[in-house]
């Protein structure tokens, strides 16, 4: 009760009840086509958060997620089309494939540091990318695999399904964030060579960390592609994981709402100009990457730092 | 049939070996890896189109100029946003995303996203064996060679060869004895990016000009540079070798579209047991 | 208790090659429960590569190192800090951009879920009183001055009351009054009940500190003894001052 009373008394709860009122409401309202928009961002924001784990927490700049939103995705689709499972035991499945997956990567790939792991995850993403393609009896290739089952008929509930999923993974972020799991990865981030003489079995929690975050952007593909009923391996280029890094980076590394922000900067502010005007909607990519430059040069807190920044620069007009 | 393979082979690691050079180059110099080379690879095909198609440039000359244009625009990248110098090669990494994201966005608005097919004038066919091979690819050798030759000899008889080296063995030192660290690496990474847009050039008559075509050929090129140790160009061009030979044998002889994927795993073992990579930090750096 | 006499650490025959450089060669001697042990030696003699192979950051080639009853000698450096070694470094290896308190917490995290949130406050409060670091619980780490940061770092080591804490010249870049507190805090250490290795290049903390002194050169043990043998024993001046032996 105490916790409650607690809450009850922070600005910060209701401004986050309202724009989950926000939420809920908005897509009864929008267009199809908006629709499509905001379940696509949903999606990105989830994988980039647990992207922002493994980077922003972590301090390891990894450039294949979504080798592991295409493994929960293909799961699904070949659980379901290939094997024909109901969609939502492929969803069940997606997360333990992805899992096995992650942890198996993580074993080679976390005795990288920094740019070799960073470039050693590109190449990942380019073997990943070349086994989708070549393998068409498999995975359809290019053509893709049509036909994948819907979780849950609307696309409302769908949108509604991710929001869940994104609550899900925001609150076990903040969770991690102030537990000793928290501590632990930040120990790693800010000096991973000191870490063990504390006492730390650091490999254990990178793994774990990894595969865990793996397999909850599994999940977040699954959901995605059984919504899309289609999936190709178009998808899952060698370039396809920045838009999670864009997205992460944008928003704030390092803090649970940072890909939240991301997402909306990203995802939605492009699809706003869209709305202004059809050619401002062909210089999407380069928004994003000018942003992105901005960002990782000017303001390395994303949007958040920002955040913080102007809320610092106020308190302290106030205390005057 | 595979004296053909062989000699595809040796083109292949033609242009990758100057693209590799241009990385190494960078890396060795300013310590970051360079993530926009691929995206520059791509523009300096199409620029070279662009000085023949629309302004009426032959062939060859426009190769001359496209190459000035590009180094000019890798001095202003380097100028504009990576001149950190020493700063932490994650946000370089990122930096250089952001800029491919904007560069191919550019070319896929200016030139087009379908494939543009380049005519180059050379176009006997030579046949060597059982093979045959075009005029253009034996430019592209001997453009490759030249090349090699002439980074070799920029670095071991100039001064400015020397301030480079000096630079990328120890960067305080060198600016302690007087090196303008800061034009070397400005220069450094304009001569970098001039090399991967000629890559680009030569390889776009063969494999036709997208504005994505840099994405497999710079991590390709990472790769090269890693197996062969990053900042090393004997590497380099050892590590080219290597991978451009594997790559085109495993794409003829096993299948189309796995030998990249065999390269790169290649490369992940290499990496994990010796990151230095063949001729590291341990071996000598040009 | 501390009970002086009984070894804590033997080290037996150890040796590690760095690509054809012998850092530590055939080294042989004991730990004495309690004691406080200067490891001395020019530089380059091995000093640390023998802290960093008691710790698991090297494996050795050879030799065998016996922490009490317990073979660490390849052990992995998380199991052997949870065993009672701490260490602190050279460099002044603590997390700069968190605040003092987060560090210690950090540096109690890998046993603090088996502990009352009680005790723990109680642990925290102790050692930062103790490395007289109470002033500064909210600090950035990295706006400290480099005597705090340093004791900061003692401070991470000592938190979980290790049995053997192993010292990198902790007074570089000391002034002579931390060097002063410095020599303090290590004696108030020892009679906590903790064994000190202590790798330092400052003769006059050093003499102050050791009950007895090991000497390396090259990696090999030249000297064992009391302070007073040591500072005349000819092979270490000649180590030291790098005459040729006659």
């Amino acid at each position: 009760m105490d916790f409650i009373s607690n809450l009850l008394r922070k600005k910060s709860t209701y401004i986050f009840l309202a724009c989950l009122i926000f939420v809920v409401i908005l897509p009864l309202h929008s267009s199809g086509y908006v629709l499509r928009v905001m379940i696509t961002m949903a999606s990105g924001i989830i994988a980039a958060m647990c992207l922002n784990v493994v980077l922003g927490y972590m301090g390891y700049p990894s450039l294949c997620q979504n080798v592991f939103y295409g493994v929960g995705a293909y799961t699904m689709a070949l659980a379901t089309v290939k094997l024909g499972f109901s969609p939502w035991t492929a969803l069940l499945l997606s997360p333990i494939v992805t899992f096995i997956i992650g942890y198996l990567a993580a074993i080679p790939f976390l005795k990288l540091r920094s740019m070799f792991f960073a470039i050693a995850t590109l190449a990942f993403t380019g073997v990943v990318a070349a086994v989708l393609i070549n393998l068409p009896n498999l995975t359809g290739s290019n053509a893709g695999l049509r036909g994948i089952p819907r979780l849950v008929k609307s696309d409302i509930t769908f949108f509604y399904l991710e929001i869940a999923l994104m609550l899900i993974v925001l609150i076990l972020t903040v969770l991690m964030s102030r537990s000793f799991w928290g501590k632990i990865l930040i120990a790693i981030r800010e000096d991973e060579d000191l870490a063990p003489h504390l006492g730390i079995n650091v490999t254990k929690y990178k793994r774990l960390t990894f595969a865990v975050t793996s397999a909850a952007t599994g999940v977040a593909g699954a959901i995605f592609f059984s919504y899309q009923t289609f999936i190709s391996s178009n998808y899952f280029t060698i370039g396809s994981s920045f838009t999670a890094l864009a997205v992460a980076v944008v928003g704030g590394g390092g803090t649970a709402l940072g890909p939240i922000f991301g997402g909306l900067v990203v995802v939605g502010a492009p699809e706003v100009f869209r709305g202004m005007s059809e050619t401002l909607s062909l210089w999407r990519p380069a928004f994003v990457g000018v942003v992105l430059v901005a960002v990782i040069l000017l303001s390395p807190g994303g949007v958040v730092g920002i955040f913080q920044s102007v809320v610092g620069y106020f308190k302290k007009r106030g205390a005057r | 049939m595979i004296t053909q393979v062989i000699l595809n082979a040796v083109v292949e690691t033609a242009i990758y070996v100057i693209m590799a050079l241009g990385l190494t180059l960078i890396f060795g110099v300013m310590k970051i890896p360079n993530l926009t080379h691929g995206a520059m690879y791509a523009m300096g095909a199409f620029i070279h189109y662009s000085l023949i198609e629309w302004f009426g440039v032959p062939f060859v000359p426009a190769l001359f100029i496209a190459a000035l244009l590009t180094f000019g625009g890798g001095a202003i990248l380097e100028r504009v946003f990576f001149r950190k110098g020493g700063g932490s090669p994650v946000i370089a990494i990122i930096a250089g995303i952001g800029l491919t994201y904007v560069l191919v966005n550019v070319m896929t608005n200016v030139w087009g996203a379908w494939p543009l097919r380049i005519q180059t004038p050379f176009r006997h066919m030579l046949r060597i064996g059982g093979g045959a091979i075009s005029s253009h690819n034996i430019v592209i050798i001997i453009v490759s060679i030249a090349i090699t030759v002439l980074l070799y000899a920029l670095l071991k008889w100039t001064k400015f060869g020397c301030a480079i080296r000096a630079v990328s063995q120890d960067r305080e030192e060198a600016s302690l004895i007087g090196v303008n660290v800061n034009t070397v690496g400005l220069v450094t990474f304009a001569i970098g990016t001039m090399l991967a847009s000629i890559g680009g050039m030569f390889a776009a008559p063969i494999t036709a000009a997208t504005p994505t075509m840099g994405g497999t050929a710079e991590t390709m090129g990472f790769a090269i540079i890693i197996l062969g140790g990053m900042g090393s160009l004997g590497g380099a061009i050892i590590g080219a070798c290597l991978l451009g030979f594997v790559d085109v044998f495993v794409t003829s002889y096993v299948s189309g579209g796995w030998g990249g994927a065999v390269a790169f795993v290649f490369m992940i073992v290499v990496i994990l047991i010796r990151p230095s990579g063949l001729f590291g930090k341990k071996g000598r750096q040009i | 208790m501390a009970d002086t006499g009984k070894t804590i650490l033997e080290i037996r025959d150890l040796s590690k090659n760095f690509g054809g450089i012998r850092a530590v060669d055939d080294l042989t001697f004991d730990v004495k429960e309690g004691e406080i042990l200067g490891l001395l030696g020019p530089n380059g003699s091995g000093k640390t590569t023998l802290f960093n192979l008691i710790t698991g950051v090297y494996t050795a080639d050879s030799g065998r190192i016996k922490f009490r009853t317990d073979d660490i000698t390849n052990d992995l450096s998380y199991r052997i800090a949870l065993k009672g070694i701490s260490r602190t470094f050279q460099s002044t290896k603590v997390f700069h951009t968190q605040t003092v308190l987060d560090n210690i917490a950090t540096a109690m995290i890998a046993r603090a879920r088996t502990r009352r949130i009680s005790e723990t406050r109680q642990k925290v409060a102790d050692i930062l009183d103790f490395t007289h670091l109470g002033d500064a619980k909210t600090a950035i780490a990295g706006d400290l001055t480099h005597a705090a940061q340093r004791r900061l770092m003692v401070a991470m080591a000592l938190v979980e009351d290790p049995d053997l804490l192993l010292l990198d010249e902790i007074t570089a870049g000391m002034s002579g009054e931390e060097c002063n507190e410095m020599i303090d805090m290590a004696k108030r250490i020892r009679d906590r009940g903790t064994t000190i290795v202590l790798i330092e290049h400052n003769m006059k903390v050093a003499m102050a500190l050791s009950d007895r002194i090991v000497v390396l050169n090259f990696g090999r043990k030249i000297a064992e003894g009391a302070p007073e043998e040591i500072t005349t024993n000819e092979t270490v001046l000649e180590a030291y001052l790098g005459r040729e032996e006659a």
